[in-house]
């Protein structure tokens, strides 16, 4: 569970990125989404203790990231957009590492490790960069942590790929975990997620669950917008208009993108 | 449970494990080449030389020592750049473990074993000549390196030989502390701020003499005027000074490596 209060950051010498940032997040998929720059990839570093906030209070499952407790570390796992890894094989990583997480699940590893089509034996140098991504998910998911950091997870990943890691990772989290995945690309994860959070402009500019989104808004296309009242936001698509509605008598699909679009241009009010 | 979250015997004893695992290749590849140059070195030495002594070693017993210095440099590998640092910081373990297990590995261990390959290279060197050119008309013509000679063949007394030690000491708790002060470009870095150490504090010198002794000063004759006078016996203010420096600074550079890596951001 992450509570935050009042939190603040900026980097050295550069404007204030967060002045105000207070969330509460509990367990499941959160997608955290914004705009190139809204940090995204800076909120994950300072929730995994990387970055210190200036102001504010933060705590994840009773520590604080930044004292760096071992024990929360070893309950932590951060995969980040960019990433290098060791000239060892994968088994070598693995034998490495696994012993650094108490929870780690070798099981796990290997069935993920088949579905995604990786060797043990294989050389991580070797690995092309979207294998190494593959990889690193697998870790991260068999680490069995309780809070998982997924910076850009799908950056990097073919098609198949994409489709598989939502896949794996909502059978792989379970209840008592949180994966908080930073991500622009909304479509790649808009069918998994429990929880949106949106960062825009420092602040958390929208936070609900999907299950409320889904009670609260309706999203259609339709040929024409003459037909419909009450139109939230829309579109212009290809097959007509791609709109937002108050709730609809059947639940439709979230549009991620276009609940995003409409975040970012303030027509949806928060929450 | 609070010293837990400080330093776990079982929790270095991984970290240690996953160091070694993950660098082995590197650390194999490090000692055999220092291993083959100074052999190569040593050979060539003794080899041009008629008559070589227990004296012919100290010069090259100190180019082992920059060596060894430059590999003490390399501590904290990780932190060459920030995605692997990032990686290295979040390594489930506490900074006073991750610090101690770089201690261990690159400056302890690094130590003995640059001690074993140092004798082990000059005895392989000295065997490589045959018996003839090792002994002739009965006299020892390469001398067998021993440490207890190299240490008594510094003509000090035990207290400098000691400050002599801890002044080696500071010097690589410094270069093992360079990554966590500079990070990217740390070698550069260290040589940079050292040069301006060093003449900075020359410039001190000569600035505090040219203003409290301006009548022995000069830019002709002396420029920094040292007053030297006994605090007790066999010892001046210069000496204490000297091994107040050299016993005491090994300390600011392991404690401050320490805190900047704990409250390193990346």
């Amino acid at each position: 569970m992450i509570v935050s209060e009042s939190i603040s950051f900026n980097y050295k010498r550069k404007s204030s990125l967060f002045t105000d940032l207070s969330i509460g997040l509990d367990n499941g998929i959160i997608g955290l989404l914004g705009k190139n720059g809204a940090g995204k990839s800076t909120l994950l570093k300072i929730f995994a203790g990387l970055l210190k906030p200036n102001t504010g209070r933060l705590e994840i499952n009773g520590y604080i990231p930044f004292k760096r407790n071992p024990d929360y570390l070893a309950d932590m796992y951060m995969v980040q957009e960019e990433f290098v890894l060791p000239a060892v094989t994968i088994n070598y990583f693995v034998k490495a590492h696994k012993f650094l997480y108490p929870r780690f699940d070798e099981e796990k590893l290997h069935r993920i490790f088949d579905e995604f089509e990786l060797q043990n034996n294989e050389s991580l140098h070797k690995l092309s960069h979207g294998q190494r991504k593959k990889f690193l998910i697998a870790f991260a998911l068999a680490s069995n942590c309780r809070l998982l950091l997924l910076d850009e997870p799908t950056n990097g990943l073919d098609i198949p790929a994409k489709s598989l890691f939502r896949k794996i990772l909502v059978s792989s989290v379970s209840e008592d975990q949180s994966a908080i995945i930073s991500t622009h690309q909304v479509k790649d994860v808009d069918t998994i997620l429990d929880e949106i959070v949106v960062v825009e402009q420092g602040c958390i500019a929208f936070q609900n669950s999907t299950e409320n989104i889904c009670r609260k808004y309706g999203f259609q296309t339709v040929p024409s917008l003459n037909a419909l009242e009450n139109i939230m936001y829309h579109e212009k698509s290809p097959m007509g208009y791609r709109v937002i509605v108050p709730a609809l008598e059947s639940e439709s699909a979230i549009d991620l993108e276009l609940l995003f679009n409409a975040i970012i241009h303030k027509s949806i009010n928060i929450n | 449970m609070a010293a837990n979250k400080i330093f776990s015997p079982k929790r270095f004893g991984l970290l240690m494990y996953n160091d070694l695992l993950i660098h082995f290749k590197g650390y194999v590849l490090y000692i055999t080449g220092i291993g083959v140059f100074m052999y190569i070195i040593m050979t060539w030495a003794m080899y041009i030389s008629w008559h070589f002594t227990q004296n012919d070693y100290i010069p090259f017993s100190a180019m082992f020592g920059i060596v060894l210095l430059i590999v003490i440099g390399t501590a904290f590998p990780s932190f060459n750049n920030k995605v692997t640092a990032a990686n290295y910081i979040l390594l489930p373990a506490s900074t006073l473990e991750k610090f101690l297990s770089q201690f261990l590995i690159r400056v302890v261990i690094t130590i003995v074993l640059f001690m074993f390959i140092f004798h082990f290279a000059t005895d392989l060197a000295q065997n490589s000549f045959s018996p003839e050119k090792r002994i002739m008309l009965g006299k020892q013509m390469i001398e067998e390196f021993s440490f207890s000679e190299l240490w008594n063949s510094i003509n000090s007394n035990l207290r400098d030989k000691i400050a002599f030690l801890f002044m080696l000491f500071s010097l690589m708790s410094f270069f093992f502390s360079t990554r966590l002060f500079f990070g990217k470009y740390a070698a550069i870095k260290t040589f940079i701020t050292g040069t301006i150490l060093v003449f900075g504090f020359i410039g001190i010198m000569i600035l505090f003499s040219f203003i409290f002794y301006p009548d022995e000063t000069s830019w002709y004759r002396e420029t920094i005027a040292l007053k030297e006078y006994e605090i007790c016996k066999d010892l001046n203010n210069t000496q204490l000074y000297a091994y107040l420096v050299a016993y005491i600074s090994w300390i600011f550079f392991l404690v401050t490596g320490y805190f900047k890596f704990k409250e390193k951001q990346v």
